[in-house]
């Protein structure tokens, strides 16, 4: 392989471990300020917490699609430009988008739902800035999709890509799971921003007219859910899209092959995550029901395809294989598990009759925490830690594996286990401090940083380790 | 028991059969040794999964909340306006900050065991009104500015209950809130 392909895949992977410690501690100071253990005020609680969402969402995307490129590169040359562009672009929006949460103290959280940018600015030039950022980072990743779509439509139709040959048993070229998940989710990966891009240009309009309200709300939460929830949805797929293709050489067996109900999954799940986002939207009542319907049986039904075909391949994979484990097939294995419990935590909370009583509850960070913390996270810290094997002069020492994994899984399950209490017992996210009514919030919260302190140092262990064994490789 | 608790319970007791299924998959790795079967073993995980979800789906959907007395009449409608960062309860439709004036302020009192329709709106951005009592999170809808959401609710307990904003709108968003007396 093209040498060139290594060194931009480790800039993306260092990059995203940097941007993800920065991100924690982010984090990590708004459970602080919630524990009453710092005072921060709210207008920088909610400034850390427009910053922590954003960062989050864009880290773990953009690191995705890094393992994304490299795994196909892997397969057919792979334009360079497209990535290097998503780089710059990546690089810059995170900066204006810093700009304009510290400098200009613009809080209006990372799904910034309309008409709050408008409201949640301290400077004129906050929303303006913001809009920008998310702009450019909107091109950068759009352009870099595009070229892994057009590298796969380049070597197959979209029929062949998308496996109907292997669905319907017709001859054809062989379509390996990568090709497909990664094809599948790319295109949700473009449905999404081009949503984005809609709903930035009506921010946009309305920001000319300087601000006077001139959009539908509903159709802005609408178009804001389908972007955030899709955006983070897929980002899981292109985790598991790499999973398919490394898991099975980690544990010793043969590669997987797209069976007909694999391709069913995959296509299915095309069109499910679609969907699903209509559940963010239940406690709009004024929102038809029949979409509330759906919302509840996507969000049911998206698990079946791709979730029940990965935990049973994952499952029977491991399944008396003699594998010898390493961080990276630990971390994938693991990652699946919790990646299911997440879906626990998600799936109770789209049934509408439970949702009534734990939207806008800690349940929410909770479930989302759980597959992203411990389920996507470890996905791309596999992939991370398998490339690193790949490409660094030596190993990780294995006393360094058992310290690295105890402190992510310990770290990370009672950090989100404080969440889920705070759902069981009624106590709201997002709010900078707990009145009298959810004062149990300031004990979890405490609890809380205790578990994501553990979590930190386990990262900063594990950047710390990546670095050293890999950053040479840059230079080199 | 509580909703969210009882949602709690079963959360855990699927926690700790998915981390016993992976953690013995996971011991069972020493061995060598291919599972048998596994296309049909694939196919019971599938029906099995397949099941539970169109059971779920057919008990829960019924059990909305945009049914809740839906077919009753409510002996009262009280509008509800929300703007940052404070609530506005009234008997009369309030449809601009002029109508304010014609609220009863953040304390207001209802009756028990009979059915109350809450026309709920907002004036500026995103809010959510909710309603908990000791504590317990009981109700809740989305204020939206241009739309309002309609929440039917009985309030069976006479006492305080506690109105709390459930949608992050602004730097006094975990402040926003208003009591309602239930007598």
């Amino acid at each position: 392989m093209n040498t060139s392909y290594k060194k931009s895949t480790l800039l993306w992977l260092i990059t995203t471990l940097i941007v993800f410690l920065v991100a924690i501690a982010f984090g990590l100071t708004m459970r602080m300020e919630q524990a009453e253990m710092v005072k921060i005020g709210p207008l920088n609680f909610y400034v850390l917490m427009t910053s922590h969402g954003l960062l989050m969402a864009g880290v773990w995307f953009v690191a995705g699609m890094a393992g994304i490129e490299y795994i196909l590169s892997t397969y057919f040359p792979v334009p360079r430009w497209g990535g290097m562009i998503a780089y710059v672009c990546t690089i810059t929006g995170v900066v204006i988008l810093l700009i304009s949460t510290f400098l200009t103290k613009f809080h209006a959280g990372w799904y910034f739902l309309y008409p709050l940018p408008f409201y949640a600015k301290v400077m004129e030039s906050g929303p303006l800035l913001f809009l920008v950022a998310l702009t450019i980072l909107g091109v950068g990743w759009l352009i870099w999709s595009l070229v892994l779509i057009f590298t796969i439509l380049r070597n197959f139709t979209v029929a062949q890509a998308l496996a109907w040959h292997h669905i319907s048993g017709r001859p054809g070229p062989t379509v390996a799971p990568f090709i497909l998940i990664s094809f599948v989710s790319l295109i949700g990966v473009t449905a999404c921003i081009l949503a984005a891009v809609v709903l930035l240009v009506l921010y946009y309009l309305e920001f000319l007219k300087s601000g006077s309200m001139s959009n539908d709300p509903l159709l802005m939460k609408n178009l804001t859910f389908f972007f955030g929830h899709t955006l983070v949805n897929e980002m899981l797929y292109l985790g598991l899209a790499v999973l398919y293709e490394l898991f099975p050489r980690m544990a010793g067996k043969p590669a997987y092959k797209t069976s007909w109900y694999v391709g069913l999954s995959w296509n299915a799940t095309l069109l499910i995550v679609l969907f699903a986002y209509f559940h963010h939207l239940y406690m709009d009542f004024a929102q038809p029901v029949a979409f509330q319907f759906v919302g509840q049986i996507m969000s049911w039904f998206a698990p079946l395809p791709a979730a029940c075909v990965t935990i049973f391949s994952v499952l029977t994979t491991v399944y008396r294989s003699n594998m010898k484990w390493s961080l990276a097939s630990l971390l994938y294995f693991f990652g699946v598990m919790f990646w299911a419990i997440g879906g626990v935590g998600a799936i109770l909370d789209a049934v509408i009759a439970n949702n009534f009583v734990l939207h806008n509850t800690q349940w929410v960070p909770a479930h989302f925490h759980t597959y992203n913390l411990l389920g996507n996270v470890f996905f791309s810290l596999a992939f991370t830690s398998w490339f690193a094997d790949e490409i660094g002069n030596k190993k990780i020492a294995p006393g360094l594996v058992k310290l690295i994994f105890s402190l992510l899984v310990t770290g990370g399950v009672g950090f989100v286990l404080a969440f889920y209490l705070g759902g069981a017992f009624s106590v709201p996210r997002r709010v900078d401090t707990y009145n009298d009514v959810v004062n149990k919030g300031v004990s979890l919260a405490q609890m809380a940083v205790v578990f994501a302190s553990l979590y930190l140092v386990g990262m900063v262990i594990y950047t710390f380790d990546f670095t050293k064994r890999c950053a040479r490789q840059l230079f080199s | 028991m509580t909703i969210q608790k009882e949602v709690f319970l079963v959360f855990i007791l699927m926690f700790l059969i998915i981390v016993s299924v992976f953690f013995l998959v996971f011991l069972s790795s020493r061995r060598s040794g291919a599972l048998q079967n596994v296309n049909s073993k694939r196919a019971i995980f599938f029906f099995i999964a397949f099941g539970t979800v169109s059971l779920v789906l057919g008990i829960s959907l019924p059990k909305s909340p945009y049914f809740l007395y839906a077919k009753e009449a409510p002996a009262q409608r009280i509008f509800v306006v929300a703007r940052q960062f404070s609530f506005t309860l009234s008997k009369s439709p309030i449809n601009s900050a002029d109508d304010l004036g014609k609220s009863a302020g953040s304390e207001f009192k209802l009756p028990k065991d009979e059915i109350i329709e809450f026309n709920v709106s907002s004036l500026d951005v995103n809010h959510g009104f909710s309603l908990y009592k000791d504590g317990v999170l009981l109700a809740q809808v989305q204020a939206m500015p241009g739309y309002v959401n309609r929440l039917r609710w009985k309030f069976s307990e006479s006492g305080n209950y506690d109105i709390l904003c459930l949608e992050y709108c602004g730097i006094a968003h975990g402040g926003m809130s208003a009591k309602i007396t239930v007598e």
